[in-house]
């Protein structure tokens, strides 16, 4: 069992290998093919080998590229399985946009919004917990970095791609160190000290360059920084998910190192990748004291944490008992268990549409089989929505004016 | 040349100060005018500012005394890291730096989330929506100001040139905010404070909500009214105009936060879709327009 678990590991990243250093399409595809092989839970046949056949007919389109992100995410978002390495795949993703410059971004965005609102409608209607819509967070921002690329907005891609790094590296990170530090996934959460509030203000930031400036970025933006924030709920819940499974390890030295390593884990990661954000930006930058967004705005992590750590220490004045510090840390673990908790409620049944909503459905349905037969026209009564239709005509009047200028 | 650098900081911090001390003498009789002005209202009698104050003022002696438990911190410290950072009478603390308004609003979030030992039940309910609105809110703001460095930097540059969409766009989005994540109320705290026995502990929790209902509204009003904090070189008649308008803007925060209650618009989807749409269109109105 051991031997045959660590044999599909090998082959799954020799495949990934391949797949992101090779550029020809047909090594890509059975690369492709093989890592989707080792899974039990992959995506359907009657999907993957069209996918996999047109993305060697056509490469590099955006079609194809949208056709292939279900087979890459179908264990672990649809099945919502652990399947064969979900940091991997979202690696792979990342690398088929990155070396698809004939792909349109606007579609792409499209198409992971639709797809992201999609999973969420769905597994709220169908009362299951979502699967780790995270992984596909890595995706839109490497959408983002290469639209700003097209445009060569430099200091924007660099932003994206800050956020981008940093989002992998705490993927892979909780992925391989997971089992032993399950506080290690808790980095990803968007709450102010830790690493996960890096990844989204970066990426607010990113698409909002984007909208500044380029002219038709500006709702694209907006929807962008709106999908980011959805996908950051969604770590939520993911993370509730782990701890909750793992609750009794956890301690609080490492909750402790968990508040050292949100110091450091983004100076640590933007100083590694610094070459990578060299060739991007154009200029050489560290951001460790202040991480700046690009668009003028920055962000004192460093001094938050330390102003934040300061004061808690002042309130708790852990010196007076052996231990204190860990004593009062081990305290914050239950209490972030629960917090962790406040999405269980929505996924546990399915919502009961109200009666409104029913009549509104039955009424359609009536009406639509009166249409055969219709003599007299009466009008439905829709003066509820009134302020919906004004909004929807301002709306259509602002985005002539943003096709016009 | 030093010395007077080295004075600039000091007045910087002083002030820090001062907005933290009277904001944290306030908190207590925002939390009543939140719980009883209703009540007050409505033809009841109420007990009087003057026992919350005095409940305030046991609690932070208590506190010299007695450390708090790590998770009574954490939500203590989310509370004052809030009125520290926010810019409140003008521009010129030291942390107004540090005041990003998504950062903030979810430090002010976790806080909250840190306050009782069990949830509130349909806190996601208030979550979700909120996380959500700020993420637009910080959307907007760099959507129609790009180069501006935080709430204090939005201040400062609202005062040199007017943006009537940006500022519109504002406010819709804290009147959104308002209305889907509304101030805890008592009966909340006490809902949040359902495994507690010790008394002392209940009534921190009390205290330390006030403190996040204070950084909640201080949020809302910078948000809404930004032109209204006074600028770092304004002097000394800025300095007190910032203060007077500070008031106001709190006491007009508070009065639509009560309003809100008492017409029961709170946590309304509707509504709070509706003014969120309204800024988006404001903002997206304010950048076609020129």
């Amino acid at each position: 069992m051991e031997a045959g678990h660590g044999a599909r590991s090998v082959v799954i990243c020799i495949a990934a290998l391949a797949a992101i250093l090779v550029l020809s399409p047909a090594v890509l595809a059975v690369a492709l093919g093989v890592i989707i092989a080792q899974d039990r839970d992959a995506c359907p046949a009657v999907w993957t080998v069209p996918a996999l056949l047109l993305s060697v007919l056509f490469p590099a389109h955006t079609f194809v590229l949208l056709a292939l992100l279900p087979v890459l995410f179908w264990s672990s978002l649809v099945r919502r399985r652990d399947g064969a390495c979900p940091s991997i795949m979202s690696t792979l993703a990342v690398s088929l946009i990155w070396h698809a410059p004939l792909a349109v971004p606007a579609e792409l965005v499209a198409g992971l919004g639709g797809a992201v609102c999609g999973l969420v409608g769905w597994s709220v209607l169908g009362a299951v917990r979502p699967g780790n819509l995270g992984l596909l967070r890595p995706v839109l921002l490497m959408v983002l970095v290469v639209a700003a690329l097209a445009e060569s907005l430099a200091v924007c891609a660099r932003i994206a791609l800050e956020a981008l790094l940093l989002d992998l590296a705490l993927l892979v990170l909780a992925a391989a160190l997971g089992r032993r530090f399950p506080v290690l996934a808790v980095l990803r959460l968007p709450f102010p000290p830790l690493p996960g509030l890096v990844v989204l203000w970066l990426g607010v930031h990113a698409a909002l360059g984007m909208a500044a400036g380029v002219e038709g970025w500006s709702v694209l933006g907006v929807v962008v920084a709106l999908l980011l924030g959805l996908l950051s709920l969604s770590d939520i819940l993911e993370v509730g998910r782990l701890f909750f499974l793992r609750r009794e390890i956890v301690s609080g030295a490492s909750v402790l190192l968990l508040g050292a390593g949100s110091l450091l884990a983004p100076a640590l990661v933007f100083g590694l990748t610094s070459p990578v954000l060299h060739a991007m930006g154009g200029e050489w930058v560290w951001p460790v004291w202040s991480i700046g967004a690009g668009d003028g705005a920055h962000l004192l992590l460093p001094a938050f944490i330390l102003t934040g750590a300061g004061i808690w220490i002042v309130l708790v004045r852990p010196w007076r008992v052996m231990g204190g510090v860990v004593q009062a840390a081990s305290l914050l673990v239950p209490a972030l268990g629960k917090l962790l908790t406040i999405g269980d409620g929505l996924f546990d049944e399915a919502p009961s549409l109200n009666w409104t909503l029913r009549r509104v459905i039955a009424g359609g349905r009536l009406r639509l089989r009166g249409l055969r037969n219709v003599r007299a026209p009466v009008l439905p009564d829709l003066r509820q929505g009134a302020v919906g239709l004004w909004l929807v005509l301002l709306g259509l009047v602002l985005a002539v004016l943003g096709v016009m200028t | 040349m030093i010395a007077h650098e080295i004075g600039m900081i000091l007045l910087a911090m002083l002030e820090a100060l001062f907005q933290l001390g009277l904001l944290l003498v306030l908190a207590p009789v925002i939390g009543w005018c939140l719980d009883d002005l209703p009540f007050l209202l409505a033809g009841r009698s109420v007990g009087p500012v003057r026992f919350r104050l005095l409940q305030a003022g046991r609690f932070w002696k208590t506190l010299f005394r007695a450390p708090l438990g790590g998770r009574t911190a954490l939500a203590l410290m989310a509370g004052i890291l809030t009125l520290l950072c926010l810019p409140a009478v003008t521009t010129g603390s030291v942390f107004s730096s540090l005041a990003d308004p998504l950062v903030i609003g979810l430090v002010v979030l976790l806080g909250r989330g840190f306050v009782g030992q069990s949830l509130l039940p349909g806190e996601a309910g208030r979550f979700i929506p909120a996380v959500l609105l700020l993420c637009l809110t910080e959307a907007l703001i760099a959507l129609a100001a790009p180069g501006t460095d935080g709430l204090g930097g939005l201040c400062a540059m609202l005062h040199i040139e007017p943006e009537p969409g940006l500022e519109g766009a504002l406010a819709a989005c804290a009147l959104a905010l308002g209305i889907a994540c509304p101030p805890l109320r008592a009966q909340d705290v006490t809902g949040m404070l359902s495994g507690i026995r010790d008394r002392q502990e209940r009534e921190a929790a009390r205290s330390i909500a006030d403190v996040l209902n204070c950084g909640w509204l201080l949020l809302l009003s910078d948000l809404a009214l930004p032109v209204s904090v006074g600028l770092a070189q304004g002097g000394v008649q800025g300095w007190w105009l910032g203060l007077l308008a500070l008031v106001g803007r709190l006491a007009l925060t508070v009065a639509v936060a009560v309003g809100l209650r008492l017409m029961a618009q709170e946590r309304s989807a509707r509504l709070t879709a509706l003014f969120a749409g309204v800024a988006l269109l404001l903002a997206l109105a304010g950048r076609f327009g020129t």
